[in-house]
């Protein structure tokens, strides 16, 4: 804007800082860094405000160098197409310390393993998929299916790649959590014949490890954020603590032991039962509770544990119900996912005092209250009064997941809408 | 590696060269930045006399303790300059082209955080 601007930078952010503004047309590289945090409010505050006041002034002042202008910094990288010749080790070394990986071992991607993994679609390998968040760089499918190959990925396994990729790309909210000081992650859930066909795991620990595909699909989409995304802890992802679904976390719904009535999700999202489809979804937290015999007291631990999970300032929910308390919530009165969900939606509640006293009751749920998401009468209710936990129940999204021998319900906490592709456009 | 004194010792070499390890050419694996062009920040400003200065809230409130002390601290330091302390209406994820827009047109200096 050719207005002299100062940011304050709060020291474990500087390089972020530093980051954002190689990255940004004409944005101001003038920082000034103070102790982090600045929650500081009073005396305090001012205090704080006194110790970095001649710093800001004089960055506002600064003459330029030598009389040349305020020093251009070149942020054209280049990129060449063999990173490294070597033995295993010498590449497992180069990508490691080049922060190309998620700390394990990766395959090598070479010419051959990318010849033969772009045999699993039609596009063409430089094709631009989209621009794939934080950094925004263009990710096209030739890159990922070179991450693809560095997670484990077989050509079977790329059109879902393509298409994660694609919904990585078209949900603008995904580019905050990325870079979050806040501990997020993303869940991908297959829905549609591609899953059997690649062998997805949708059954007896789909969660965890042991299925290649779910595995390597879910490991895939963290390196193409790594390596697409310019992701880097503590210079753009500024996780406090991470996440250990950060590693790997991709399955598919059962929805051959879904009961009768529970359409699988992304027909609930309108798309044909034969199609099929990824849904990218925002994750934080989890709680995993048991509902076996749909007894009161069961659900009422299901509804506890939602509401512990602030998921309503969050925008949602993600319920994963083995199929076997799906079969059972379906004879106390849930004969589909809708019923549960409106159930869901009337039980789980929150005081007044809670919602209103939310850290992001000021700039989110306030705002929302006056765009009409929450009711306006909300705000005349007494502290001791009870609302629902969520603004509307389409933020309780269920799938189906398990392998029918036990009884977990696990809830997601998720932000942000999910953002879904569809597979077959990639084959 | 045999030990079959009736295996050659040429095959036996023949046996180790089979066993070095392999060499990969890896593919890189990063996106490419799109060439940007950089733009040299605006001059600085020798004075703030009756300049209007912007001190903006990118939408975190709870730092307003600190940006409310630095707008004062400015006015106080510059009582010549028109100092203006703004927070985003919307949360810091959020565009707010409007605000933008008027700080274009009317600020002659800004101060912005936090990046935190």
């Amino acid at each position: 804007m050719g207005i002299p601007t100062v940011a304050i930078v709060t020291a474990p952010f500087v390089k972020a800082a530093q980051n954002v503004a190689e990255g940004i047309e004409g944005m101001a590289v003038r920082n000034v860094v103070v102790e982090h945090p600045v929650t500081q409010t009073g005396a305090v505050a001012t205090e704080k405000a006194q110790g970095i006041i001649d710093g800001l002034v004089a960055a506002l002042s600064a003459t330029p160098v030598d009389g040349k202008e305020w020093p251009v910094v070149d942020v054209t990288k280049k990129s060449p197409r063999i990173a490294v010749r070597g033995t295993l080790n010498e590449v497992q070394d180069t990508f490691q310390k080049a922060c190309w990986t998620d700390g394990l071992p990766v395959m090598p991607p070479t010419e051959e393993s990318l010849e033969e993994m772009l045999t699993g679609t039609r596009h063409k390998p430089d094709e631009v998929i989209g621009f794939m968040p934080l950094q925004l760089w263009p990710a096209t499918v030739e890159k990922v299916a070179i991450n693809g190959i560095m997670a484990g990925c077989r050509p079977g396994h790329l059109p879902v790649l393509l298409a994660g990729i694609e919904a990585y790309t078209k949900e603008k909210d995904f580019l905050s959590s990325l870079a979050s000081a806040s501990s997020f992650a993303f869940v991908h859930v297959v829905n549609g014949p591609i899953a059997q066909e690649i062998g997805m795991n949708s059954g007896m620990n789909a969660l965890g490890p042991g299925n290649v595909s779910n595995a390597s699909i879910g490991r895939a989409f963290r390196l193409c954020v790594i390596n697409l995304g310019g992701v880097t802890p503590g210079m753009n992802d500024m996780s406090s603590q991470g996440n250990p679904a950060k590693y790997s976390l991709a399955f598919a719904e059962n929805e051959a032991a879904s009961p009768p009535g529970w359409q699988p999700y992304h027909v609930e999202m309108a798309h044909a039962p034969d199609e099929s489809v990824i849904t990218v979804f925002h994750a934080w937290g989890y709680r995993s509770c048991p509902v076996r015999l749909g007894t009161p007291g069961e659900l009422k631990v299901l509804v506890k544990e939602i509401e512990s999970l602030w998921a309503a300032d969050e925008l949602g929910i993600l319920v994963l119900v083995d199929p076997s308390p799906a079969r059972t919530l379906r004879t106390v009165g849930m004969t589909t996912k809708e019923h549960f969900r409106e159930w869901l939606y009337k039980e789980a509640r929150q005081t007044i005092e809670y919602w209103k006293g939310t850290p992001v009751w000021q700039y989110r749920v306030k705002p929302e209250v006056l765009d009409g998401i929450w009711p306006r009468e909300y705000l005349e209710l007494p502290p001791d009064a009870t609302i629902p936990m969520f603004s509307n129940s389409k933020q309780i999204r269920i799938v189906v997941l398990g392998g029918g021998t036990g009884n977990g319900v696990t809830v997601w906490n998720t932000s942000y809408s999910p953002s879904s592709a569809s597979i077959d456009k990639w084959r | 590696m045999s030990h079959d004194p009736g295996v050659s010792a040429r095959s036996k070499k023949e046996m180790r060269k089979e066993m070095l390890p392999a060499v990969y050419e890896a593919l890189n694996p990063r996106g490419a930045m799109p060439v940007v062009n950089v733009t040299p920040s605006a001059p600085g400003l020798s004075d703030l006399k009756d300049k209007v200065v912007y001190v903006i809230n990118i939408g975190k409130p709870y730092a307003e303790g600190l940006l409310g002390a630095i707008a004062d601290l400015m006015s106080a330091r510059f009582p010549g300059a028109n100092v203006l302390h703004v927070m985003k209406k919307t949360a810091y994820y959020n565009d707010e082209p409007e605000l933008w827009n008027e700080v274009k047109q009317r600020a002659d200096a800004v101060i912005i955080g936090p990046k935190d």
